[in-house]
């Protein structure tokens, strides 16, 4: 049966993971080809990496780092941020990336979908939205780290991007993120009755019944970073959890 | 003993050659006749669609090298769309011939709609053995996990014949497929932990 998939997430700024610091059994603790094995070992189905380096120039620091947890990992990994052109796709898919995920630069520019689905395929586009709820009902796409509204339907941008040509869709809420209560299970849910492609679903995992109820709703995998970074979930534990509340898991 | 994993771009090469050299075999990433020609196994991998990489083959002169090799008996390991390509056609858009190792066709995953099973198979799922006297699944249990992402999947004629091991999604989905010297894996064993990384060992020991 295909397993729900459990996946941390890991922010990368100069070539070091932002917030990772009580670590015991590694080595290094901020270095992401390290946490990526770790995760691995531990279970993960799939890792994130995102470059929040802010600087354009130190482009080749992380593009570095991709070549290196491709080296490292043998589970399927995706890459996301200063994701713009097509070019850009096969830099970090030529690094060994297997999937890449655009959020801004789509929404400005949704070609940029069809063009790398034709290219390397829908498998590895992966359609990343910030949606924050409004007072109509309904969910906003956010722009540029959640700053600019642009006033497009969460759920009809995620519909278009699945037209285009997006493999999956990771759905990240503005409003839940970080404040650990919980994923916007509404919202995945509706997504996950709509789309024909898997959902991702982010932003707000806080224990462990928080991944039971997003995956209970209907989201193929679930996000995380700051739980695993800091050990308050240990993913062993995690996936014994949710294979005992009837959630098809992949044990380690 | 050297592997020589064939280049006719369709999406990166590297992980599977990684995966290769961690096992300590000897690969070479190529798409000349003579270097292929003197490899002791072919490894034929592949992301994409079906028409391009059958075009791409033909493209660079591939399709008689293959079909001469494995002929002669040389194993050949087709991975995800590669898998596919051992096949005698493909429907994914259009009708595509393929290069006929193993009798059958390529048909893709029926919709969403009517299934409710979401399109691409994206995931890990389960193995279960069909044949488990196979050298290449002799390690497998139905235990075993690995992963896939495709939104096609192969229909072989001899379902029983030419399938090692298959998936459950909604469908029985050929996950290993063997003919003689010619295997096919479905999933991408490079990526599939350490489930993988045992069934490449199986194929090493197989080839060796």
């Amino acid at each position: 049966m295909l397993t729900k998939r459990i996946i941390p997430c890991l922010d990368v700024d100069h070539g070091r993971v932002v917030k990772g610091k009580k670590f015991k059994n590694i080595q290094d603790v901020a270095d992401p080809v390290e946490l990526g094995r770790y995760y691995s070992e531990q279970g993960a189905d799939e890792l994130v990496f995102y470059d929040i380096t802010a600087s354009y120039e130190k482009r080749d620091i992380f593009i570095n780092v991709v070549e290196k947890v491709a080296e490292a990992v043998r589970i399927p990994f995706t890459i996301g941020g200063g994701i713009r052109t097509t070019d850009d796709f096969r830099q970090v898919l030529m690094a060994g990336a297997d999937k890449v995920s655009v959020n801004s630069a789509a929404v400005n520019n949704p070609q940029l979908i069809m063009d790398a689905a034709l290219r390397f395929g829908n498998q590895c586009v992966v359609l990343s939205i910030d949606a924050k709820r409004n007072d109509k009902g309904s969910w906003d796409v956010f722009t540029n780290g959640g700053r600019n509204n642009t006033g497009i339907d969460a759920i009809e941008w995620a519909k278009k991007g699945e037209s285009l040509g997006a493999g999956e869709i990771c759905i990240n809420s503005i409003d839940t993120d970080g404040v650990k209560q919980g994923y916007d299970i509404e919202l995945n849910k509706k997504l996950s009755e709509t789309l024909t492609i898997p959902v991702i679903a982010s932003g707000g995992a806080g224990k462990m019944a928080d991944f039971s109820e997003v995956l209970k709703a209907g989201a193929d995998a679930a996000l995380a970073a700051s739980v695993f970074h800091y050990k308050e979930i240990l993913i062993p534990d995690l996936k014994k959890y949710l294979s005992d509340e009837g959630l098809p898991m992949r044990l380690v | 003993m050297t592997v020589a994993i064939i280049d006719y771009d369709v999406g990166n090469l590297k992980n599977v050659e990684t995966a290769l050299k961690s096992l300590d075999m000897d690969c070479v990433i190529t798409r000349d006749a003579r270097t292929i020609n003197n490899a002791s196994a072919i490894v034929l991998p592949g992301v994409g669609a079906f028409a391009d990489a059958m075009n791409n083959l033909d493209k660079f002169d591939l399709y008689d090298v293959l079909v001469k090799n494995v002929k002669g008996g040389k194993y050949l390991l087709g991975i995800c769309l590669g898998m596919q390509l051992l096949f005698d056609e493909s429907s994914e858009d259009g009708q595509w011939k393929g290069l006929g190792f193993v009798p059958g066709k390529v048909v893709r995953f029926e919709d969403t709609k009517k299934t409710g099973l979401k399109v691409p198979h994206m995931g890990w799922n389960n193995l279960n053995i069909h044949q488990p006297d196979d050298p290449i699944a002799k390690t497998l249990s139905d235990k075993d996990y690995v992963y896939f992402v495709h939104s096609y999947y192969a229909v072989p004629d001899h379902f029983d014949r030419d399938v090692v091991a298959y998936a459950k999604y909604g469908v029985k989905v050929p996950a290993i497929v063997r003919r003689e010297n010619v295997i096919g894996m479905q999933f991408h064993p490079e990526k599939s932990a350490a489930v993988g990384n045992q069934l490449l060992i199986n194929w090493k020991e197989l080839i060796s």
